[in-house]
């Protein structure tokens, strides 16, 4: 990895290529098949809403997944 | 090399996902030069001196931007609640852009010190490129130079991107992370 500095105040950096184009067509599957709502804005003591300051649609991706949904992914792949 | 995933039951696809996703933590903690297992959750004893079983690592977030969508100037840190004992605060962000030639949509750092100009650093999309900045200054204190914008996208559909927040709390060694 080639970490190039943007800037220094703020400390910003670059990194080309750090994602393969394998992963990214991965990533963009997942896109696909996720459900994106309404990005919110808020912090650790106001509550979460949406704001017209931030307009886009975003989910999460967790490293771990639950076993709910290890279930159900098996339970699926056992039916098919 | 590309994998159409489509081809594969539903269950291979989230396996190989899951693969995808944790060589991406994995690389990010290279980069930062913190340890992996920094950004799991931990067992009981595992990490005693942080005092939380949580990773120092939020989940990873998916965002797309399409018709003008746009994330005005804003900074990632934050203040918790006073009676949170561990003041856990965001303390760098990764993002990774996951498509680019779109018109509009760079990350800008409006303040950005410089000696060239008065406009702000953009960065524009690149598939597959990384972006870095720390919210923190070395000494702790908030960098309010840190404040950045998702620019509105005008033309060509979308831009998708994933971003990692690292936290840093009271009882998180300075010297754990990265200066340069």
């Amino acid at each position: 990895m080639t970490l190039t500095v943007l800037s220094c105040a703020p400390r910003a950096y670059e990194i080309k290529n750090f994602l393969s184009e394998a992963e990214v067509d991965h990533i963009l599957n997942l896109a696909g098949v996720l459900n994106l709502s309404r990005s919110q804005t808020g912090d650790a003591i106001n509550t979460k809403s949406e704001s017209e300051t931030r307009t886009s649609f975003n989910t999460w991706v967790t490293r771990e997944q639950d076993h709910g949904t290890v279930f159900i992914c098996v339970f699926t792949y056992v039916m098919l | 090399m590309i994998i159409d995933t489509y081809r594969y039951p539903f269950f291979i696809f989230l396996w190989i996902i899951l693969l995808v996703v944790d060589a991406i933590y994995r690389r990010a903690a290279d980069l930062l030069r913190i340890d992996e297992a920094l950004m799991r959750f931990r067992g009981d004893g595992e990490f005693p001196e942080l005092g939380t079983e949580s990773s120092i690592a939020e989940s990873l977030q998916l965002v797309r931007y399409q018709d003008g969508q746009e994330y005005t100037a804003h900074h990632d840190f934050g203040y918790s609640a006073i009676d949170e004992p561990r003041q856990p605060n965001r303390f760098a962000t990764v993002l990774f852009y996951l498509n680019e030639g779109m018109v509009g949509g760079e990350t800008e750092f409006p303040r950005w010190v410089n000696g060239d100009t008065e406009e702000g650093l953009r960065v524009t999309p690149e598939k597959g490129k990384a972006v870095l900045f720390y919210s923190h200054l070395p000494d702790g204190n908030m960098d309010d130079l840190s404040e950045h914008a998702a620019l509105p996208v005008t033309q060509v559909s979308r831009i998708i991107f994933f971003l990692i927040k690292y936290y840093r709390d009271r009882h998180c060694s300075y010297s754990t992370f990265l200066h340069v």
